[in-house]
């Protein structure tokens, strides 16, 4: 018969993790249990369970604020002012901060915990923001890098939103990616087909949720997003209107563009520059065409910066920003609406401004 | 049995016998958390707060469970599982209280756990054969001790972010090893006052 | 080299943070070394290829600079790069922690007169300038320190 003896290590060691154990959990259950707690968002209050993230408890409740990093403090994007219930600002979003912000109690809600009765003012628009469940419909390429995506919506089966702006789109784990990611694309279709989400969507170069869209999502898929987010969208004057995007830039001009009536195109006589490299980069020339037949207010131009043999290109040549002087003859009448890479958009607001062109007119998304 | 009294204990192993100046030990989180003074002082409270309680039931976890069962040789372990279910309360409790301080201490709290200098007062009371009272002291005092150097470096750090012009081969860890070489000169003035071990 | 105050030292838990997000986020794919030991090699080999890591990380800014100017399109330089800047919307954070924000630019870049071609992204570049790492050996913009010398002709 074995002797007890060899079993007393064994036995005192488990007898101490256990103990210790139960340690532990008697001071999380005192701890860590903040019961329940009011939050209170701009005028409305929710009873909440405390203890997690403000960008998370608000998600809990159907409150979506913006958030690209998925909650690592380094996005920035999920700012709310902080009215009470909040400490000191923390070292993690103290790098993130102006210190205007700072003075304005403005807080990253990623960060700060919902541990007592507290209260955060949002933008109102941010109550609109709904996560949407949506069924990939079709998909076609518009060029050899430009794919456009047609999302039906599930649930809930309608979106409101205002020409111009973004959705952030989900892409799950696949492949060596093991996290979630969200990534912002402008919606191209028209406000009023309120089921429908469209995208165009440029393929970035190792990119982790292009690829996922490229690649790996198909017709019949079911993908999350949130929206709609953004202040790019028109804006109610009487002024003319100058549009320049390049590549899938072109997505948010698309969707304000055609949601237009006759009757504003003809008065604000709103001209598109889209700059391209060669013929292959162009994209839906037909639709732009009828487009123009149709409203003989707007026009489309298309300017290539370089051609490629066999491209046999009678329109504009030139970059971009060459180009837009001989449309804009007087910058004090207008209105700007661009789209498209960081760089290609500094040049463009500058010779904008060079134009006469009122800074304060010239609207593009802050994504970039 | 050693023929000091606990509070002597204290003030040596506060100043004399500091566990970082004199024994080197902790080192990781002394470099590493000392680039502010409020971050410091944090860690440095978690430490005397870690170092104390663990010294104490180490303590009994060694006289009272393994001597009685000639289980001596399996005191790392204990000891180990001990200071980790502790270090997990200390952050419960740290998590509840202050939000920056969990914020800046980040993963170094985890990281308590394997501060070779819980570990190492530990080991020191049982090889010093201290009783009760003698391990509690040694423990408030070696944290204590702990937390002064790591602030007085983050002090000097703090300052020298200002003012000095650091040769950049020395930037960093380097310049914070000849600081700690140094105020550890500084501490052997001490040692004429009390005196253990 | 401009990289090494910054490198963790030995001790430093930091590393261990750092490492598991550079391969979560993939940029150490198929490297079996640990990164206390890729930056160790790669160093040698910087210097053992006797590459001035301070010229060369200028003349990378310099090439995206120029780049820069034709939005897109491929641009010479002095007369003997084609440079050709892509850029994308939406910023990456640098996975080494040091709150860096590379825009997602990718300079692909031709040396017209032996064709070596290189390709780097901003990320990339400033991760060599402030951290001394040049990416996994798979990773899909590493930055081999061979190609460097030969695209510089030093």
């Amino acid at each position: 018969m074995v002797s007890i003896d060899y079993f007393i290590p064994a036995l005192s060691m488990a007898s101490l993790a256990t103990s210790l154990a139960v340690i532990i959990l008697l001071a999380e259950h005192f701890l860590m249990d903040y019961g329940e707690v009011e939050l209170q968002v701009n005028d409305k209050t929710f009873k909440v369970k405390g203890g997690s993230t403000v960008l998370g408890t608000l998600k809990q409740e159907k409150i979506f604020l913006p958030s690209a990093c998925g909650g690592r403090a380094t996005c920035a994007y999920c700012k709310v002012k902080a009215v009470t219930g909040f400490g000191d600002i923390l070292p993690t979003e103290a790098p993130l901060l102006t210190k205007e912000e700072v003075s304005q109690n403005i807080r990253l809600a990623c960060q700060i915990k919902v541990k007592n009765n507290c209260a955060v003012t949002i933008p109102e628009e941010l109550f609109s923001i709904k996560e949407f469940t949506a069924r990939l419909d079709s998909v076609e390429y518009l060029t050899y890098d430009i794919k456009h995506f047609k999302f039906k919506l599930l649930s809930p089966s309608e979106i409101d939103f205002k020409a111009g702006q973004y959705v952030q789109f989900q892409s799950p784990p696949y492949g060596e990616v093991s996290e979630s990611v969200y990534r912002a694309y402008s919606m191209s279709g028209r406000a009023d087909a309120r089921d429908v989400i469209e995208l165009m969507v440029r393929l970035v170069p190792e990119g982790i949720c292009t690829t996922y869209m490229f690649n790996h999502l198909k017709v019949g898929h079911e993908v999350s997003l949130t929206g709609p987010y953004g202040d790019f969208f028109l804006r109610d004057t009487d002024r003319k209107m100058v549009c320049i995007a390049g590549g899938s830039g072109m997505a948010p001009i698309r969707s304000i563009l055609s949601g237009m009536t006759t009757g504003d195109i003809e008065k604000r006589r709103p001209v598109f520059l889209f700059g391209a490299r060669a013929r292959r980069d162009l994209f839906l020339l037909s639709e732009w065409a009828e487009f123009e037949a149709k409203h003989p207010g707007f026009r489309f131009i298309p300017a290539l910066s370089g051609q490629e043999p066999g491209d046999d290109w009678s329109g504009e040549t030139g970059r971009i920003t060459d180009v837009i002087a001989k449309y804009v003859p007087d910058g004090r009448d207008f209105e700007a609406y661009l789209c498209g890479s960081p760089g290609m958009l500094n040049a463009c607001v500058d010779v904008l401004r060079n134009l006469g062109v009122n800074e304060e007119r010239i609207f593009y998304d802050k994504f970039g | 049995m050693q023929e000091v009294g606990a509070f002597v204990i204290f003030f040596a192993s506060i100043f004399t016998s500091n566990i970082l100046l004199t024994n080197f030990l902790g080192m990781c989180s002394y470099l590493s958390v000392s680039r502010e003074i409020r971050t410091a002082w944090g860690l440095g409270i978690a430490v005397v707060f870690v170092m104390t309680i663990t010294s104490v039931a180490n303590y009994f976890v060694y006289y009272y469970m393994l001597v009685p069962l000639q289980l001596e040789y399996l005191e790392y372990i204990a000891f180990i599982i001990v200071i980790a279910a502790l270090v997990q309360v200390v952050e419960m409790i740290i998590e509840r209280t202050s939000d920056r301080l969990y914020a800046s201490l980040g993963i170094f709290l985890p990281l308590i756990t394997v501060n070779c200098a819980v570990l190492g007062a530990a080991l020191f009371l049982i090889i010093r054969k201290y009783d009760f009272y003698q391990s509690l002291a040694y423990g408030a005092g070696s944290g204590i001790g702990w937390m002064l150097a790591i602030m007085a470096l983050a002090g000097i750090r703090a300052k020298m972010a200002r003012r000095s012009k650091v040769i950049p081969a020395l930037e960093g860890p380097g310049i914070v090893l000849i600081v700690t070489g140094i105020i550890a000169l500084g501490f052997i003035g001490f040692s004429g006052i009390v005196q253990i071990n | 080299m401009t990289s090494l105050v910054d490198r963790p030292v030995k001790s430093d838990p930091d590393i261990f943070e750092t490492e598991h997000r550079l391969r979560q986020g993939n940029y150490m794919r198929g490297e079996s070394r640990n990164l206390r030991n890729l930056l160790e090699d790669d160093l040698a080999l910087v210097v053992s290829l006797d590459l001035q890591m301070d010229f060369i990380v200028t003349e990378l800014e310099r090439l995206y600079r120029e780049g820069l100017r034709a939005y897109g399109d491929p641009i010479i330089v002095n007369g003997k790069y084609e440079v050709e800047v892509r850029e994308d919307r939406g910023k990456t954070p640098c996975p080494w922690g040091d709150r860096f924000f590379a825009p997602k630019t990718v300079v692909s870049a031709r040396n017209l007169e032996n064709g070596t071609i290189l390709k780097y992204s901003l990320l990339g570049l400033h991760m060599i300038k402030r951290h001394g790492f040049f990416q996994g050996a798979q990773s899909p913009f590493r930055i081999e320190p061979s190609l460097l010398k030969k695209f510089f002709d030093l």
